[in-house]
């Protein structure tokens, strides 16, 4: 009698597909971490206190310390702003799986701080790239776009909050859509003005 | 969402551990909490966190107001516990509807303020007739009596800027 070779339990790799959620990038990795085992109950449990120890952070530096409560929606707004540097921290590690593979062998705290970085960087890089663009797109200001591009990317810039406020949206013409476009923070729009850099030549 | 907040708030138990603590301070006014009481305290200050949408980092707004109300000349061992109760609900209800920036410490001296000076150590006054005219206070920015001493209540402009409460306080004064 043949005997069925014993077939060992498939070990969860990080190689294995995930499902993740775009618009909820960052609690979607965590949350196939945690199904298929890539992520350890302690790694969880890591992950997941580590973002509201944050979160807490950030509830004291915006009351300046005054108070250690907030309104719910105040909360929600902090916790999407850690979430946003969270994801891009993480999606500058290329793949998903070095994603999920930062989240397992760093400390979230640190992430965070890397994604806060990336943030103030590009914001660095969008005001010195915007004083170039700006020469090229005001001589030629006759052009309504032109115009509409100039003074929305410089209330932008100019309001742009990193620290609290890094999701804020910027509507704006681009070249390529050839419609108005709805940017999501400064990595977005660092994108786009790299983009209308690279078209000066559009109109 | 919501489940993810709640896990900043500690536990029932931890809150009345550290609200026990608040004794070493209170005690000098000869007022203390016992665990029974502490714990009732722990589930109101969670009901109005959860009932007010508010979400705190630990509990030091309840150990702040425990400070606060047992240096007040109304309270006493035999009603200690149920006004800091009481207050508790009151100031999560007021920090719903009062600016972001608010300071708890200024709030929580308005509220003695009020409590021992306008409704004179009734709860039922506070929250009948004087809370609301405290959350326009707070509103308007008039509650922070250190950085505002003009604004710090007088009858006389209680009276004046409550017109709708007249009746009631012609006879209180």
């Amino acid at each position: 009698m043949t005997q069925l070779p014993i077939i060992p339990a498939p070990t969860p790799t990080i190689s294995e597909p995930f499902f993740i959620d775009p618009k909820n990038f960052v609690l979607s990795l965590i949350a196939e971490g945690a199904r298929l085992g890539i992520l350890t109950q302690d790694e969880f449990d890591a992950v997941h206190t580590g973002i509201l120890n944050i979160l807490a952070e950030n509830i004291l530096c915006i009351s300046k310390g005054r108070s250690t409560s907030v309104k719910e929606e105040t909360a929600k707004t902090l916790f999407d702003n850690i979430l946003f540097h969270i994801e891009a921290a993480l999606k500058s590690s290329g793949t998903p799986q070095a994603a999920m593979n930062r989240l397992k062998t760093e400390n979230i705290h640190q992430i965070y701080e890397d994604g806060r970085g990336m943030a103030n960087k590009a914001l660095d890089e969008a005001c010195e790239l915007w004083s170039k663009l700006n020469k090229t797109l005001r001589s030629d200001m006759d052009i309504y776009y032109k115009r509409l591009i100039v003074e929305s990317l410089s209330a932008y810039l100019g309001n742009y909050d990193h620290k609290f406020e890094p999701k804020t949206e910027l509507e704006i013409f681009l070249p390529s859509c050839g419609i108005d476009c709805r940017l999501c923070g400064i990595h977005e729009v660092l994108a786009a003005m790299r983009e209308i850099a690279s078209r000066q030549s559009f109109a | 969402m919501q489940n993810i907040f709640s896990l900043i708030v500690p536990s029932p138990n931890t809150t009345q551990q550290l609200l026990l603590k608040t004794n070493e301070r209170t005690e000098k006014y000869g007022l203390v909490l016992t665990e029974a009481q502490a714990m009732e305290l722990a589930l109101t200050f969670q009901t109005s966190l959860s009932e007010n949408r508010i979400i705190e980092v630990g509990c030091k707004g309840v150990s702040k107001l425990l400070e606060a109300f047992a240096a007040s000349c109304y309270v006493d061992n035999s009603n200690f516990a149920d006004i800091v109760n009481e207050m508790t609900e009151a100031f999560y209800h007021i920090k719903r509807q009062a600016p972001l920036e608010i300071n708890d410490n200024a709030v929580i001296a308005a509220m003695v303020d009020f409590f021992d000076n306008i409704s004179h150590g009734s709860i039922e006054l506070f929250f009948g007739r004087d809370m609301e005219i405290l959350i326009r206070y707070i509103q308007e920015g008039k509650h922070n009596w250190e950085e505002n001493p003009h604004y710090r209540i007088r009858k006389e402009d209680y009276y004046d800027t409550a017109p709708d409460y007249t009746g009631t306080y012609a006879d209180d004064f």
